[in-house]
């Protein structure tokens, strides 16, 4: 190889040490907003007992249901004709056991719009639509003696809620 | 003085307005809404059926051979003390209580029900197996397309007393002997026309009130009926109406109780929970197996809603297929339940004693011949898939139940084990419908009209 030949190399190897060592670009991911609503989703599949008790549970809860519990309850469930009577019974006692997340009486009245929706997404997993919005907030300003636990207890018992 | 003035007067004109009707159903509010008077005429005020109790032998039930035809030993004899005349075994008794169940449970009633009532002898099941013999207590009818765990394809018992007979929702009750099978699903079927909404009401109690009951079921929170109750259900009936219009959907598993109806249930269940916890439920003289529990608490039922309609299921009995020895013993435990329900209607269910009508039927048999399975008796076992499986009885005793009266003998088969759910369809008023509906086996006739 003559003089001007390793020139020429020295000067490619240069380069390519030189473009190996150009600083990446950097990448930025984000979380973009995306609404939940599904409110013309069509929930038509029912919930089976082992599902509803463990969703419901999740929600109130904010942790799994042990898998011994849900089969227990499960079969408990099974036991009784009238699943409405069932849920009732079950979500009562579950609001008897200490570790409900639930807020406040006076945190709800205070702001109801944030609790309206926070309760139609953790249980409906939907943003409640702008009639449901409007009577919400009508219904916790006419009755103020109502607690969280008993929205709560309406929206668990409720049909949607035995559907995704 | 004047409050027991004012109950006689009330009692009285209960009973003038029952007697002036002759018990001739009187008009309901159906849950259609349509005013409605059922065609046939009402002859019993409750009735309560038993499927008696998991694969019965005629041969060691009605026919009283006891192991002289099952064993080949010489002992023939009555088990059955409450339901059948008939005198005990001399020997072998291993039914009973005690060491080796050598002692027998005593009878609970000073006269057994086949002197009290009638008994068909040999009729004929529909089905070999418990699942379609229960269907065919319940539908009066057995369909071949009907798959386990799966609703009945045709309208039930209940369904018919509900939607014809304008029987509300706690009027008709299913206590079953626990939630296997397809147990649970018996209360109504998946029929377009019927369903749901006309289901009887349900308890497996050995379930809700068992161990796992206390643990998840006892500690119900009891609201405020007006300032905590009623503004939930305002609010749910919103979110269920918005649910209805919105996503053209309505909930399931719902009975159509009513609000009271349901009230009613819980407060029966925490009632069932504190005796239950407290020791003070009242049960049968001996109660060692699930079956005499389940008929402790169907007696509970019945004196808590005092219901037109009520079926207990019994099935200890089942274990015949590997232990013939535990056989016969749940078979003297299955009259004793029956002994004891009986007996609590008489004397202590005030409004049922002397105006209910109870019949038994088992829902299939069991085999001829014995599978290889030996006990610790060295007897043999008995599944049940061969006509002889097809061999049942029913009993029948209430206030116009001929006494001490016999249809048809082993050579002379009459009736059908459907049979049994048109009789308390005809007991209860609705039988005109219930045939107009056109959803029976063939041949299925009221015991009433064969007697």
């Amino acid at each position: 190889m003559n003089m001007q030949g390793s020139i020429k190399l020295l000067a490619a190897v240069a380069v390519m040490a030189l473009a190996a060592c150009e600083r990446p670009t950097e990448a930025h991911y984000v979380l973009e907003d995306y609404g939940v609503e599904a409110a013309s989703a069509g929930k038509d599949r029912a919930k089976s007992p082992e599902q509803w008790v463990s969703i419901v549970y999740t929600n109130l809860f904010q942790t799994g249901l042990p898998a011994n519990d849900q089969f227990d309850i499960a079969e408990v469930f099974e036991s009784i004709g009238d699943q409405d009577v069932a849920r009732e019974v079950i979500l009562s006692n579950f609001f008897n056991e200490d570790g409900v997340m639930l807020p406040s009486a006076a945190e709800m009245h205070a702001n109801p719009d944030a609790f309206i929706e926070e309760t139609y997404i953790r249980f409906f997993v939907r943003q409640p639509t702008t009639a449901e919005r409007t009577f919400m907030r009508g219904f916790l300003a006419d009755n103020p003696e109502l607690t969280p636990e008993l929205v709560y207890l309406a929206f668990g018992l409720s049909e949607e809620y035995q559907y995704y | 003085m004047a409050a027991t003035n004012n109950v006689n007067r009330r009692e009285f004109l209960k009973k003038a307005g029952l007697g002036a009707a002759g018990l001739a159903v009187a008009p309901y509010i159906l849950p259609s809404g349509r005013l409605f008077a059922p065609t046939g005429m009402r002859s019993s005020e409750h009735v309560v059926m038993v499927a008696f109790a998991g694969g019965v032998r005629q041969q060691e039930s009605i026919l009283q051979r006891y192991v002289e035809d099952s064993q080949g030993e010489p002992y023939p004899g009555n088990i059955l003390f409450n339901m059948l005349s008939g005198e005990s075994p001399v020997a072998k008794i291993v039914f009973g209580t005690g060491n080796n169940g050598n002692t027998p449970i005593p009878a609970i009633l000073n006269t057994p029900l086949d002197q009290q009532g009638t008994v068909f002898r040999e009729v004929q099941a529909l089905s070999a197996g418990h699942y379609g013999g229960l269907n065919s207590l319940v539908q009066g009818s057995t369909v071949t397309t009907q798959g386990l765990k799966q609703r009945p394809v045709n309208p039930t018992i209940f369904e018919y007393l509900r939607r014809h007979g304008g029987y509300g929702a706690t009027d008709v009750w299913f206590v079953g002997n626990g939630i296997g099978g397809s147990t649970p699903l018996l209360t109504h079927s998946a029929h377009p026309d019927y369903g749901g909404n006309y289901g009887g009401n349900f308890f497996a109690p050995t379930v809700t009130f068992g161990s796992a009951g206390q643990t998840y079921l006892a500690d119900a929170k009891i609201y405020h009926p007006e300032y905590e109750l009623a503004p939930m259900n305002r609010l749910r009936t919103f979110l269920d109406l918005q649910f209805q219009s919105l996503l053209g959907q309505q909930g399931a598993g719902g009975l159509g109780n009513s609000q009271e109806e349901r009230e009613n249930i819980k407060a029966f269940m925490e009632a069932m929970y504190e005796k239950v916890e407290n020791g003070t439920l009242p049960l049968p003289p001996v109660t060692d197996n699930g079956d005499l529990l389940t008929v402790a608490f169907a007696v509970e039922v019945l004196k808590w809603f005092k219901p037109n309609f009520l079926m207990v299921n019994l099935g200890a009995v089942d274990q015949c297929h590997s232990n013939f020895s535990g056989y016969l013993a749940a078979l003297h435990r299955a009259d004793h339940a029956v002994g004891y329900l009986w007996n609590e209607i008489q004397t202590n269910i005030p409004g049922m004693a002397g105006t209910t009508t109870l019949l038994t039927t088992p829902e299939c048999g069991r085999n001829l011949n014995p599978n290889n399975i030996i006990d610790s008796n060295e007897w043999r076992a008995y599944d049940h898939s061969d006509a002889n499986s097809m061999r049942v009885w029913t009993q029948l005793v209430g206030p116009d139940i001929p006494a001490n009266h016999s249809v048809g003998s082993e050579g002379n088969p009459v009736g059908l084990v459907s049979d049994t759910m048109l009789t308390v369809a005809d007991l209860l008023g609705v039988k005109p419908e219930v045939l107009s509906a056109g959803m029976l086996a063939p041949g299925t006739q009221s015991l009433l009209e064969q007697l």
